[in-house]
């Protein structure tokens, strides 16, 4: 503690310091008081220059009133008496005003006419009336010196009267000389004034201030070394507050000690307890300064990093962060920086052997009381196992969401209440429906209005799931479709209803798939009926038209009878074609296919309707010059043009336009799909479209029906279409229907590409010029049916055959092992009771298999024809079969020494 | 200026009894006056009229002139100096009228002076102050304004004192308004003005877009107007549609009338305007007082210095009948010339020629709506202002 010195007191600083603003605030206000008395005086003296010079402008505009009045203004000896008398006044008026204030005349020329203290011939001041000062006053200060160089100052003004410039003045230096005792005094009284109060200042502030201060100065010693005084000094003034202070401070600095040292033990204990806290706690805990650099640790961090505290203080955070993470956790670090803190972080830091950690931080910024630096302090959790559990989590939630979005039926999630909380992408593919636009709304929207919802609800309820129930839906575009509904309640972990998971199939193409099969199948039993039925009749009329040829061979030309029999043979070719009608349809026609243009038909035929077709009709072809081949019986196509022809005509009673059309088109696999035996590929497309009256929709089910029609009775046989159909069918082919009421009907029919073959020449050929090829040689006819055994017997015999017959395949089998030396060819009907044609087939070849057998069949070639001609049949014969034909394929196998199914291109 | 309905119906009922009263049956002395009580005079004129009218009640009240009763013929000359005269001619020789008052405006008191002075009628000029009535020799013509060139030594001997430098006089091509600018010519010279351009226009009011358009161009500090009250209108409506109005402006006759300040409101402030006498308590002169008390009940309006200036000429007459003892014109007219003595005007005197040299004009100022005397100094009612100096 430094020592009192009396010069660095207060008591001198303060005398030192009052003396020296005395001085010079004596000295600066005796300046001011002097230069104010100096202003005044000067005032007061400008003041009287001014009231003479009234006087002067009074007396010269007196004078002039005088002259304008006595209307002597124009007499220049009156007005020259009139102007001296008025300068001698104003001359005089300098000294009535006790030689203060002096007057001066100047003329229009600046030149002074009279003055009351030599000034030369003229005074250089500026003139009002040379240069007017705007007019607002009509007086100007001036300042000019006498010729003796004495300073005035004054004010000028300007006498218009007679062009005058009027000027009364001041010396300046008899204004100094008047106001100089005066100030002087002033000084005196000032000096005097400040010395008495300096000194009792000084008695005052020594008594009432520096004693006192003194004593208590020595008191606060005492205080240092423990002696806690009381002063008590009785005093209301500053001092005397300041001793009531120490006073104060001196027993609370007694009772603080106290206090303290209390304090101090309690301080320690809670240092010891939030300690053990630190260092115990299950997180890691780091204190850092405020660059990031460790300044302690607790014990967590040598368990879960396995570096010591010795170890890791006064190292940077970072340096215990992968190499990949130190740019992210320093920016971390100048976040909590600047924002105080941040929470729930992740961090990655690397224990001691290498492997790293995942932790969750929490830091937060803290100012540290000893340094005022700030601080932070992060607290670490370790989530290594929480990070490998989410990291499960994800995975399985991507696949959840890969199952949800690639399954093949639609998926709709409910929320416990059936409000659409999620659906798949299968879901939007068959209802039309975005997420955006659906979630959110009561699953009961996507049914139909009348479908009753409450016991589908109630089945879920009671059973948890509702399975494969077949409802209709309705999507989008406000079509109904089928659909098949499943679903399942699931359940949170606390058993509460959480959603409902419902899987929606698509079957619409089941459906329609349903419905061809059932169309097919349905074909297929009719046209196996009928085909059954024409069969058998075509043996029948097989016998008919063959003993009426053999007849019509035997009776002579004039005979009556021979026109009966024509009769019947002409009633059996009708029933004939019916039955072939009824066979075609049943697909149990021999089709005669070969590479065919479809465009040329479409002309051959087209020539024929321009006749055949009322002129009503216009007739109009639109085909496509890309056009490939098909592998189809032209024959057959010029019928089943001519059926739609027809129909069309008949749809058309007012006339209209018929329209043929040709294309190539490529069926994917997609419109495959729907429709059964089509497969993808190239095909032909021929079209056929009317602008007739339509059909509704439940005759369009079944116009290939055979027998069924629209037409009056006679007009129709209800086969045209179903042998079209027929047609199609053996052709590999497709054909669809579109038409409504009132508007026309359109037939697409799609044959198979046959792109491999040549294009066709015309059909060329010898026919056999030989009408009923005779030949010879012994045939055995295995038939079931007598009038067909009787028939062949009959007609070959007679050309040169010999005939052996047999009732079935077991006959004829045991026939031909007896004499098979003798037999030549066998004519084989390929239906029959007890042993099959294709059995006995099979047992004649295990006999010889070079023989030569001839298959007969009311059917058209089919599969299993197909297969016995492949396995070695010669040739084949439709039923009913004519002489010729008999004759011609008899001679045609007989000498061909192909091997067995050499022959089946003609009969394809 | 407006004739309000008050005003005629009291010049109807003086005219009615004008006309039916039976003066003949009593002996009186027929004064005869032909003045513009119409056309373009007739405001300043119906002033000069009522001062007679005034003076005839008193007069007639205190026993008449020489115990007779005075009574005026009147007729009105519209304005037109010709019919003035010839109804002079009417006065003096079919009326035979014993004296007459003076006409208003100096045109007409020129073309009326010559009938009076043929018939020897002494003629006390009470509207008029053109110079060149009084540069003809003639005997019985005597002033009662001083001159008109006079007129605006007051106001050039203020704006000199207040540093103006560049004037502009515009007047009418008629004697007395050419003779005023010719003052303001003489005396600018004398006070140390220059005057920039003197502008006179035709006489009939042409309109003053191009005088007032070219006047800016010149751009003066002062501009004079010297022209009777249709005029003084008319200009300073054209100054204010132009935006212009310099930084002092004077003009003759009709700043002196109260409908001055009624007409042009507030643009009427800081208007300077000459005026023989004023209806104020500062003119020093005796019976003034009285006069305006008297005139403001007998007309219910305040006098103006035309009102003033026929009262005083019919004081004159009535002083100069009384030394004469007679109504003998020649008596009277020499009566006149050697009178030295105070009217309400002012004080008369004139000198050989019967020019007014006892009577000086004073300048006053239009200030908040009143008129206060700016000029001769020792006068004044208020400091001079110069509102158009700021603009």
């Amino acid at each position: 503690m430094r020592k009192f010195r009396p010069k660095k007191g207060i008591l001198y600083q303060l005398i030192i310091t009052v003396a020296v603003v005395s001085i010079v605030a004596a000295l600066l206000i005796s300046q001011i008081v002097s230069r104010y008395i100096k202003n005044k005086y000067e005032e007061h003296f400008l003041g009287r220059a001014k009231d003479v010079l009234e006087l002067c402008f009074t007396s010269c505009d007196d004078a002039f009133q005088f002259l304008l009045s006595e209307r002597q203004e124009e007499h220049q000896q009156v007005v020259k008496a009139v102007k001296k008398d008025v300068l001698l006044r104003i001359k005089n008026l300098s000294k009535t005003r006790g030689d203060s204030v002096h007057t001066f005349v100047l003329d229009p020329m600046g030149r002074v006419l009279i003055s009351s203290i030599p000034v030369g011939e003229r005074i250089d001041v500026e003139y009002l009336s040379k240069n007017p000062t705007a007019g607002f006053s009509t007086y100007k200060k001036v300042r000019f010196r006498s010729e003796t160089g004495r300073e005035l100052i004054g004010f000028t003004r300007y006498f218009p009267g007679w062009r005058w410039e009027l000027i009364a003045a001041v010396d300046v230096e008899k204004l100094v000389a008047i106001s100089s005792p005066a100030q002087q005094i002033i000084l005196l009284g000032f000096a005097i004034e400040v010395s008495i109060i300096f000194l009792a200042f000084v008695l005052i502030f020594s008594k009432r201030v520096y004693k006192p201060l003194k004593s208590l100065g020595n008191a606060t010693e005492e205080l240092k070394e423990g002696k806690y005084k009381q002063l008590n000094w009785n005093r209301a003034d500053e001092i005397g507050l300041l001793a009531n202070a120490f006073d104060l401070l001196s027993e609370s600095l007694e009772q603080r000690e106290k206090k303290l040292s209390e304090t101090q033990r309690a301080v320690l204990e809670s240092e010891r307890r939030f300690r053990d806290v630190f260092e115990n706690a299950n997180d890691i805990i780091i204190l850092l300064n405020g660059k990031g650099v460790i300044i302690d640790i607790n014990k967590k961090v040598e368990d879960l990093l396995g570096i010591s505290k010795r170890e890791i203080v006064g190292k940077s955070l970072l340096d215990l962060m992968p190499k990949d993470s130190v740019s992210a956790g320093s920016a971390l670090l100048a976040r909590v920086i600047a924002e105080g803190k941040a929470n729930n972080f992740e961090i990655l830091l690397n224990r001691k052997n290498g492997k790293q950690v995942h932790f969750e931080a929490s830091c937060k910024k803290y100012k540290d009381e000893k340094s005022d630096d700030a601080s932070i302090i992060c607290v670490l959790r370790d989530i290594t196992e929480k990070k490998k559990i989410e990291k499960e989590i994800i995975a399985t939630k991507n696949l959840l969401e890969n199952i949800i979005e690639n399954s093949v039926d639609a998926l709709i999630i409910l929320d416990s209440d059936g409000y659409i909380i999620r659906v798949n992408e299968k879901f939007k593919d068959i209802s039309g429906y975005g997420a955006t636009r659906i979630i959110g709304r009561h699953f009961t929207e996507l049914l139909p209005d009348d479908i009753e919802v409450e016991p589908l609800i109630r089945e879920i309820e009671e059973k948890g799931l509702l399975v494969e129930k077949e409802l209709t839906a309705k999507i989008s575009t406000g079509e109904y479709i089928p659909i098949e509904l499943s679903a399942k309640r699931i359940y949170d972990a606390n058993r509460d209803h959480h959603a409902t998971i419902v899987v929606a199939r698509d079957l619409r193409e089941k459906k329609n798939l349903q419905d061809q099969l059932l169309r097919a199948q349905k074909m297929e039993a009719i046209g196996t009926l009928a085909g059954g039925i024409a069969h058998d009749f075509n043996n029948l009329l097989t016998a008919v038209k063959g003993f009426t040829q053999i007849m019509l061979l035997t009776v002579p030309e004039d005979s009556e009878d021979r026109q009966y029999l024509e009769q019947i043979e002409h009633a059996a070719n009708r029933a004939s074609d019916l039955t072939k009608q009824l066979l075609t349809f049943s697909r149990r026609v021999r089709s005669e296919k070969q590479p065919v243009e479809l465009n040329r038909e479409i002309r051959e035929v087209e020539k024929l309707l321009q006749r055949t077709l009322p002129k009503m009709i216009r007739i109009q072809t639109h085909l496509t010059d890309k056009l490939t081949l098909i592998n189809a019986d032209p024959s057959q196509i010029e019928q089943i043009l001519m059926n739609l022809a027809v129909n069309a005509r008949d749809a058309m009673p007012e006339g209209g336009v018929l329209k043929i059309g040709s294309d190539v088109v490529y069926l994917d696999q997609e419109h495959c799909k729907r429709h059964l035996k089509l497969k993808p590929g190239e095909y032909v497309m021929l079209w056929v479209e009317d602008s007739g009256i339509g059909m509704k929709p439940e005759t369009k089910d079944r116009i290939f029906d055979p027998f069924f029609t629209t037409k009056e009775v006679g007009k129709g046989t209800g086969l045209g279409l179903a042998m079209v159909y027929g047609i199609v069918e053996s052709h590999d082919g497709h054909i669809l229907c579109y038409s409504e009421e009132g508007k026309g009907t359109v037939f697409k029919i799609y044959f198979p590409s046959y792109r491999d073959i040549k294009k066709v020449g015309e059909k060329g050929g010898g026919e056999d010029k030989e009408e009923f090829p005779r030949g010879e040689g012994t045939i055995l006819v295995i038939d079931d049916e007598e009038s067909v055994r009787k028939l062949s017997v009959e007609l070959l015999k007679n050309y040169g055959y010999k005939v052996v017959t047999a009732r079935d395949g077991e006959e004829g089998i045991r026939i031909y092992r007896e004499l098979q030396e003798e037999i030549d060819l066998v004519i084989l009907d390929f239906i029959m009771p007890g042993m099959g044609g294709d059995k006995c087939l099979e047992k004649l070849i295990d006999i010889n298999k070079d023989v030569k057998v001839i298959l007969a069949s009311g059917f058209a070639m089919n599969q299993s024809l197909r297969k016995l001609l492949e396995n070695g049949a010669q040739g084949f014969i439709s039923k009913p079969f004519s002489l010729k034909e008999l004759l011609k394929i008899i001679k045609e196998t007989l000498y061909d020494e192909s091997p067995p199914g050499g022959k089946r291109a003609a009969y394809q | 200026m407006m004739v309000t309905g008050r005003f005629r119906l009291l010049l109807a009922i003086l005219l009615f009894s004008f006309l039916f009263h039976p003066f003949c049956a009593f002996s009186s002395t027929k004064i005869g006056v032909a003045i513009s009580l119409t056309g373009k005079y007739k405001e300043p004129a119906t002033m000069v009229y009522l001062g007679y009218k005034l003076w005839e009640t008193q007069v007639n009240k205190n026993g008449g002139l020489l115990g007779d009763k005075v009574k005026l013929i009147v007729y009105d000359d519209e304005s037109d100096p010709e019919k003035s005269a010839s109804l002079y001619n009417k006065l003096i020789t079919k009326d035979k009228v014993d004296l007459v008052l003076s006409p208003y405006s100096s045109s007409i008191t020129y073309s009326v002076s010559e009938v009076t002075e043929k018939y020897c009628y002494p003629l006390l000029i009470a509207g008029a102050s053109d110079p060149k009535i009084w540069q003809r020799g003639y005997r019985c013509i005597f002033g009662m304004y001083a001159l008109a060139d006079r007129y605006f030594t007051g106001f050039l001997d203020i704006i000199a004192e207040y540093g103006f430098r560049k004037v502009v006089v515009i007047c009418e091509n008629d004697r007395f308004p050419l003779s005023a600018a010719e003052g303001v010519e003489k005396w600018s010279d004398r006070f140390g003005l220059k005057v920039l351009e003197k502008i006179v226009y035709p006489k009939g009011n042409p309109g003053f877009v191009n005088v007032v358009s070219h006047i800016k161009s010149l751009n003066p500090e002062a501009v004079v107007l010297c022209a009777y009250p249709d005029d003084v209108y008319n200009f300073m409506e054209t100054m204010r549609k132009a935006s212009y109005r310099p930084a002092a402006f004077a003009a003759t006759i009709a700043p002196t009338f109260k409908e001055f300040g009624i007409k042009l409101g507030r643009y009427a402030e800081g208007v300077f305007g000459p005026s023989q006498w004023e209806a104020n308590a500062r003119i020093p002169y005796p019976g003034t007082t009285k006069f305006i008390h008297d005139f403001e009940k007998f007309t219910n309006l305040t006098p103006t210095y035309h009102a003033a200036s026929g009262y005083a000429a019919c004081e004159i007459l009535e002083k100069a009948v009384t030394q004469a003892g007679s109504v003998d014109r020649q008596k009277i007219t020499s009566e006149i010339r050697h009178l030295d003595t105070y009217t309400v005007l002012g004080r008369f005197k004139v000198d050989q020629c019967g020019v007014q040299i006892g009577h000086n004009p004073i300048t006053i100022q239009w200030q908040k709506g009143k008129r206060e005397i700016v000029w001769p100094r020792k006068m004044q009612t208020a400091k001079p202002i110069f509102p158009g100096r700021n603009r």
